[in-house]
C-alpha cells in the first residue's frame, strides 16, 4: 500500500501550453484538473506531453503555482491558504484574471474558478454601472432611451 | 517597426473587453457572487448583460438587501407594498431554477397569503437550498406550505417557531441539512419536542443538524441514523442520542442537568463511538461544574475514533471539570490533535476546589497524540499538572502550543515523553489585540540562564512580542541561554509604539550557540534593543545557516532603512556560511 502511494505521487506528467511550453508537473498536482484527469484516464503514454490546448505557457505557470500550492497537505492551516490564494489573486492584473477564469473554467480546476470569480465579483461591488464600463472596457450599446427604461424595469436596483 | 507593432497590439489588448466575452456558466458563478443589487445593476452595462442576471441560480433576500432598498421609507404600509412588490417582482421576472433562496420576512407582518404564494412558486421550481428569517412580531407559526417544498435538501430557519406540523406533511425525502437558529416553541405547546422529534425522524437522510434553541427544553432524543455532524445549544432536561450512532462530528455547547449522575455521562459518551471531532463549548462545562465526579475512570466503551478533542471555556478551578477531561483522554487512544481553552474564573463562588493534588498519567499513553494546544493557562497549579500530565505520556507529541498568561520557568522543565516535541509559547492574546507587554516580570531585567537547562528545545518560536520592553528581552534571552541545543528560533515582534525603546546595555556575547542554525525575525521597527538582540545572535551562532529579518511597515522611510541595513551590516558575524535575508 505504501509503495503505491509513493510511485504514484513521484509519477510526473508534461503539460504542453498552446504555444509549446512544456511543464513536468507531479501527477496529483494536474489531478487537481478534472480535465487532465479525464485525458489521463484515456492516455495510453503517459510519457508523452498533455497539450492543453487553449492555455498559453505564461498562463499556464500560474495555474499549475496554483495547483502545486493546493496539492500538498503540508503544515498550512485553512488560515493560511486563504490568505495565499488572496495574494495570488490580488497580484494579478485584469488581463490575466481573464485568462485565468478561461483556464480554469477549460481545465475544470473547481478551487480556481471560484477563487478568481470571487476576485471579479469584489471588483464589481459597490461599483456605479459607468465605473464597471470603464475597468472592464465594457462598451455601453444601449441609447439613452433603452437605459432609462432598464432602470425603470427594477428601479430598486439603481436607487441609491 | 516591430516594436510599434507590439505597442499597438499591447494598446489594443488593454481596451478589449475583459469581463463580457465569458463562457455563460463562468458569469453566472460571477453574478452569483455578488448581492443580489449589484447582481442586477450589470443589466445596465450592454446588451450582452441585459437579461444575464435574471437566469442565476442564487437568490438571496436577506436582511442586507431589504434595508438597503427600503432605506429612506418611514411608513409601513410603504415599506410593506414595496417589500411585497419587490418580492413578487423577483421571483416572476427569473428564468430558470432557482436552487437557492433566502428570505428574511421583516417585523411589519407581510401578508401571509402573499408568502404561501411565493413558497409555493419556490416549491415547484424545485427550490433546494432554503434560508427563512423570521423578525415578525408577534411571533407567527411557520408558513404551512414550507413543509410542502419536498424537493428541499438544506433548511435554515432563523429565529422561527416550530409550530405543529401540518397533517399532510410526509417528510423531506432529500433533505441533508437542518439548521435552526434561535428556534422558539409555540407557546404553550408541550407536545413540541415531539413535534420536533417526528421532523427529525420524517427526514431520513439527515446528515447535518444544528439546534440553537432559544427556549429551555426538557427531553430530546435524536434518532437519525446518517447523521454525521450535530451541533447542540442551549438548556436540556436530558439529551439522548438513541439511535444516531454515525456521527462524527460533535458540538456540544448545551447543559443538560441528567449528566449530574455520572453513570449518565459515561452512558452518553460511550455511545459516540464513531466521533472522530469533539467539541466541548461554555455551557457544557458550567454544567459539569455543577456535578461532581472526582475519580476519572475510563468510559466503559472507548471513543475508538476520536482524532480531534477541542474543549472551550472550561474552567481549571473545578475537578469535575479536570476529571472530566481526563476521562475522555483516557477513554481516546487514537487522539491526534489536543485542544484546551481555560477561562480564569471559576463561574461559582462555591465552585472552587483549589489545586488537585497530582495527575498520575504514567500508564496512559496517547501513542497518536501529535498536536496539543493549551490557550489561557494560568500559574494556577491545575493547569500547570495538565500540562505536565500531557508533556509526560505523548510519546509521539511533534508541537505544543501553550498561551501562558504569566510565564511559569518551571513549566520548561516538565518530563516530555516525546523526543521530538517542538513548544511554542505565546504570551496571552489581549482582546484588543495590543502586544501584552511584560510577563508580570517587573524587575526582570537581569538575563540568567534557569536552574535547569531547556536540553531537548529545538525550535523556539515568540509570538506579538513587544521587544521594547527591557523585561521581554530579557526573558528572550534567559531562554536562549538555557538552551543549549536550540536549532531554530523564531520572534514576531509587536512593538508598541507610544512606549520608549529600551535601556538595556550591551548583551555579553561569549556565549555560544552550538546549534542554532536558522532564526526568523518579523516585524522588527529597527529599535536599539533588537539592534542589540541580532548583534548578540550573530556574534554568538557560529553554524548560523540563514538570517531573515522582515522590516515592519512602521518602520520610516527608505533612508531610515538604509541606516538599519548599514549598522547590521557592521556587526561580527561568528558564522562565516550565514545568508542574511531581508524582507520588508
Amino acid at each position: 500500500m505504501a509503495s503505491t502511494s509513493t510511485s504514484t505521487l513521484s509519477r510526473k506528467l508534461i503539460l504542453k501550453s498552446s504555444d509549446g511550453e512544456k511543464f513536468e508537473v507531479d501527477e496529483n498536482v494536474a489531478m487537481q484538473s478534472q480535465t487532465i484527469k479525464h485525458m489521463i484516464e484515456d492516455l495510453d503514454d503517459i510519457n508523452s506531453p498533455i497539450p492543453v490546448s487553449i492555455v498559453t505557457g505564461t498562463i499556464l505557470s500560474k495555474v499549475i503555482e496554483y495547483c502545486k500550492k493546493h496539492a500538498t497537505e503540508d503544515s498550512d492551516s485553512d488560515e493560511q491558504l486563504k490568505q495565499w490564494d488572496k495574494e495570488y489573486a490580488n497580484n494579478m492584473d485584469l488581463n490575466t484574471l481573464y485568462y485565468l477564469l478561461l483556464a480554469a473554467n477549460y481545465m475544470e480546476i473547481k478551487g480556481l474558478l471560484e477563487l478568481i470569480t470571487q476576485c471579479v465579483a469584489d471588483m464589481i461591488k459597490g461599483k456605479s454601472p459607468e465605473e464597471i464600463r470603464a475597468h472592464f472596457n465594457i462598451k455601453n450599446d444601449f441609447t439613452p432611451q433603452e437605459e432609462a427604461n432598464i432602470r425603470n424595469e427594477n428601479p430598486w436596483a439603481f436607487e441609491n | 517597426m516591430f516594436a510599434t507593432w507590439i505597442a499597438s497590439k499591447l494598446k489594443l489588448n488593454q481596451k478589449t473587453d475583459r469581463i463580457s466575452n465569458l463562457p455563460q456558466n463562468v458569469t453566472q458563478q460571477i453574478l452569483e457572487c455578488l448581492p443580489l443589487r449589484d447582481a442586477a445593476r450589470m443589466s445596465i452595462l450592454s446588451s450582452h448583460w441585459r437579461f444575464e442576471w435574471g437566469s442565476i441560480s442564487q437568490l438571496l433576500l436577506d436582511h442586507d438587501l431589504f434595508s438597503s432598498i427600503l432605506k429612506g421609507r418611514l411608513d409601513t404600509e410603504d415599506n410593506l407594498l414595496a417589500y411585497t412588490n419587490f418580492v413578487y417582482d423577483i421571483l416572476f421576472s427569473h428564468a430558470g431554477p432557482i436552487l437557492k433562496f433566502n428570505l428574511y420576512l421583516p417585523y411589519w407582518l407581510p401578508n401571509e397569503y402573499d408568502i404561501s404564494q411565493w413558497m409555493q412558486y419556490l416549491s415547484s421550481n424545485g427550490v433546494k437550498e432554503f434560508t427563512l428569517e423570521d423578525s415578525r412580531s408577534p411571533r407567527m407559526n411557520l408558513p404551512t406550505c414550507l413543509f410542502s417544498c419536498e424537493s428541499l435538501t438544506h433548511l435554515t430557519l432563523i429565529d422561527c417557531i416550530l409550530s405543529p406540523l401540518p397533517a399532510t406533511f410526509k417528510g423531506f425525502p432529500c433533505f441533508v441539512s437542518l439548521k435552526l437558529e434561535k428556534l422558539y416553541m409555540s407557546p404553550g405547546n408541550h407536545t413540541v419536542v415531539n413535534l420536533f422529534e417526528i421532523l427529525i425522524s420524517k427526514c431520513p437522510q439527515l446528515k447535518i443538524l444544528n439546534i440553537s434553541l432559544a427556549e429551555r427544553l426538557y427531553n430530546l432524543t435524536i434518532c437519525a441514523p446518517k447523521l454525521q455532524d450535530l451541533f447542540v445549544d442551549y438548556w436540556f432536561g436530558n439529551l439522548s442520542l438513541e439511535g444516531t450512532t454515525n456521527i462524527n462530528k460533535l458540538s456540544l455547547d448545551c447543559y443538560s442537568q441528567k449528566y449530574q449522575h455520572s453513570n449518565h455521562m459515561s452512558d452518553f459518551f460511550s455511545n459516540l463511538c464513531n466521533v472522530e471531532k469533539l467539541i466541548l463549548g461554555h455551557s457544557f462545562w458550567w454544567g459539569v461544574e455543577l456535578y461532581s465526579l472526582r475519580s476519572p475512570t475510563k468510559f466503559p466503551e472507548e471513543l475508538e475514533r476520536l482524532r480531534t478533542l477541542k474543549i472551550v471555556e472550561i474552567s481549571l478551578f473545578c475537578h469535575s471539570s479536570i476529571s472530566l477531561v481526563l476521562c475522555l483522554f483516557m477513554s481516546s487512544p487514537h487522539l491526534e490533535l489536543l485542544h484546551i481553552e481555560a477561562t480564569n474564573c471559576p463561574r461559582y463562588e462555591n465552585v472552587h476546589d483549589g489545586p488537585l493534588a497530582q495527575i498520575d498519567g504514567s500508564c496512559f499513553h496517547r501513542p497518536y497524540l501529535k498536536k496539543i494546544q493549551l490557550i489561557g493557562i494560568s500559574e494556577l497549579i491545575n493547569g500547570l499538572l495538565l500540562m505536565k500530565f500531557l508533556l509526560a505520556c505523548s510519546p509521539a507529541l511533534e508541537e505544543m502550543t501553550v498561551e501562558l498568561i504569566n510565564f511559569i520557568e518551571e513549566a520548561m522543565q516538565y518530563r516530555r515523553a516525546s523526543p521530538i516535541a517542538k513548544i511554542n509559547i505565546m504570551p496571552k492574546k489581549e482582546t484588543d489585540r495590543s502586544p501584552i507587554k511584560v510577563f508580570n516580570f517587573s524587575d526582570f531585567t537581569s538575563p540568567k540562564m534557569f536552574p535547569k537547562f531547556l536540553t531537548r528545545l529545538q525550535a523556539l518560536e515568540l509570538i506579538d512580542i513587544a521587544l521594547n520592553y527591557d523585561s521581554n528581552i530579557s526573558l528572550v534571552l534567559c531562554l536562549l541561554l538555557s538552551s543549549p541545543n536550540l536549532e531554530r528560533l523564531r520572534i514576531k515582534a509587536a512593538n508598541d509604539e507610544a512606549e520608549s525603546d529600551g535601556q538595556l546595555s550591551q548583551f555579553d556575547d561569549t556565549y555560544i550557540f552550538q546549534h542554532l542554525k536558522i532564526i526568523h525575525l518579523v516585524g522588527i521597527t529597527g529599535l536599539s534593543n533588537e539592534l542589540k538582540l541580532i548583534r548578540f545572535l550573530l556574534a554568538c551562532s557560529p553554524v548560523l545557516e540563514k538570517i531573515t529579518i522582515e522590516l515592519s511597515t512602521k518602520i520610516g522611510g527608505a533612508e531610515e532603512q538604509v541606516n538599519f541595513f548599514k549598522e547590521l551590516n557592521q556587526y561580527r558575524r561568528a558564522s562565516t556560511n550565514v545568508e542574511m535575508i531581508f524582507k520588508t
